[in-house]
């Protein structure tokens, strides 16, 4: 009977730090065995008894459990006194990565000179603070590229103004001397239109207007794109369109079909890098409910008409993924591409008042599904601001 | 001789445009904010003002404004580099509030010449 009373005591116990992402653990006095409590293997996916603590050389427990970025501070911390937290990354069994947030309650002067504390398992958390650190930083590298490009702009034009009167003027020197300053004057207009290019990429990822947007329909968009893709012989390509005749999406259809390519090339690039893959493109309407912020932007409520393009490529870790969008950030080689072809997708969304879900893991493949807010094309209005 | 006021914050672009204008066979007016600008318009020999629009201490959109109520007939061009909207919106209110031609930077010379021509008429 009491017997029976502790064990529903301990599996009510156990059900709590489950739900509440709870565990314990106790080192010994001379740090080399550590204690792992049952709901602890739990969190860390460890292949032992549900029910039971698993005893751990210190080492051990170190090199397999804690990532190597953070195994110096663990070792170092391990020693804190109580009152102390400090968080830390996690590898579990399944290879998945949690971060745990660790808090000693006692430092070795009690309960034998053993060090003991309890762990939380704190990832959305953890996720969430940093989409919170990465709106506000996409928003700060907002408006410095807009002050940025308008800044150039005014030195472009003055510079193209004495370029266009330098080639008027012309005409007063020797015939020699024209063809060679016409060559250089040549020059300096094609350095001064590549200037004015960049100028207006910056300036689709920076500016939020809604100037240029109007209702598109998906699948013509994606068509003029997939003509001027080359698809290397490695890369087999995959397209479902579920789409009704009416639907459109409101954006900028220039801009679309630009994120759309560069999109669709980094799919392509990444899957060079390892051989060649499947790149699957899907089109469709849905409707989504609630506010869920995603990678770039949040997805409310409403009809979106949503483009997913998936790759088999080499996929990305998170601290590449929280800075894909950042203009200039690139992940290829110097010279092969400006970093500013996600950047695009991030100010057209922003404009269009959609959103970018990206999902990826190294060696995983990526995919990307962009959602843009669905037109009701029978009253022509936007079903959703 | 046709009188042109223009309007820049930006000394570098208000000399160039300067010349390129002189150098066209019309008589130029500088100033550099649009304060002056509204100083230096004289209604009956401005035939035609060229401005800035995002400006520091008064913006172009509001010496457009001025501009229109102290000479209602008065030919504007705006020009914009765009400021934290993008330069077509500003164009979009300077063309509702009455300028006649609007450009983007950095501008097409042989386009813009072609309206200060047509404007100046």
């Amino acid at each position: 009977m009491q017997e029976q009373l502790v064990k529903n005591e301990q599996q009510m116990l156990a059900l709590a730090c489950q739900s509440a992402g709870l565990g314990s653990w106790r080192l010994s006095r001379d740090a080399k065995v550590i204690t792992l409590s049952a709901p602890l293997c739990m969190l860390l996916k460890a292949d032992a008894d549900p029910d039971t603590a698993i005893d751990l050389p210190y080492d051990e427990f170190n090199n397999k459990y804690v990532h190597p970025e953070d195994r110096w501070f663990v070792r170092e911390y391990q020693f804190e006194p109580p009152g102390h937290k400090y968080s830390f990354r996690v590898r579990c069994t399944d290879g998945t990565e949690r971060w745990l947030e660790a808090f000693p309650v006692s430092n070795g002067t009690s309960l034998n000179g053993t060090v003991t504390g309890v762990v939380q398992d704190v990832t959305e958390r953890v996720a969430s603070e940093d989409d919170m650190r990465n709106a506000r930083k996409m928003e700060s590298i907002r408006s410095i590229a807009g002050g940025i490009a308008h800044e150039f702009n005014n030195i472009l034009y003055s510079m193209s103004g004495y370029i266009s009167l330098m080639k008027e003027m012309l005409g007063d020197a020797t015939p020699l001397d024209t063809i060679e300053l016409n060559e250089y004057i040549g020059e300096m207009e094609y350095s001064n239109r590549r200037a004015v290019r960049l100028i207006k990429k910056i300036q689709t990822f920076s500016h939020s207007g809604k100037q240029g947007i109007s209702q598109v329909k998906l699948e013509e968009a994606v068509n003029k794109v997939l003509q001027n893709i080359p698809f290397p012989q490695t890369v087999t390509f995959k397209l479902a369109v579920n789409l009704s005749e009416n639907d459109r999406v409101y954006v900028n259809a220039m801009i679309l079909q630009e994120s759309l390519a560069n999109v669709i090339s980094n799919g392509i690039a990444a899957m060079d890098s390892v051989g060649g893959g499947t790149l699957e493109m899907e089109l469709d309407t849905v409707f989504e409910e609630g506010n869920r912020p995603v990678t770039c932007g949040s997805i409310r409520t409403g009809y979106y008409g949503r483009v997913t393009i998936k790759d088999e490529g080499c996929g990305m870790d998170r601290n590449t993924l929280n800075r894909i969008f950042e203009p200039f950030f690139t992940t290829k080689q110097a010279g092969q591409g400006t970093g500013l072809g996600l950047a695009i997708v991030y100010g057209m969304v922003n404009a269009a008042g959609g959103a970018v879900e990206v999902h990826s893991q190294p060696g995983n493949g990526t995919r990307f599904r962009i959602y843009l807010p669905a037109c009701n094309v029978t009253t022509g209005e936007e079903t959703i601001q | 001789m046709t009188r042109i006021l223009l309007i820049d914050d930006d000394i570098q672009v208000c000399t160039m445009l300067e010349r390129f204008l002189v150098r066209k066979g019309y008589e130029v007016d500088v100033a550099y904010d649009g304060n002056q600008g509204i100083q230096k318009f004289e209604p009956q020999q401005t035939s035609l003002v060229i401005t800035d629009l995002v400006m520091p201490e008064k913006e172009g959109i509001e010496t457009v404004m001025e501009l229109r109520a102290k000479s209602p007939n008065v030919k504007i061009i705006a020009i914009s580099g765009g400021g934290r909207v993008g330069p077509e919106s500003y164009l979009e209110i300077a063309r509702e509030l009455g300028a006649q031609r609007t450009f983007e930077k950095p501008v097409d010379f042989d386009e813009l010449l072609g309206a200060v021509e047509e404007l100046t008429a």
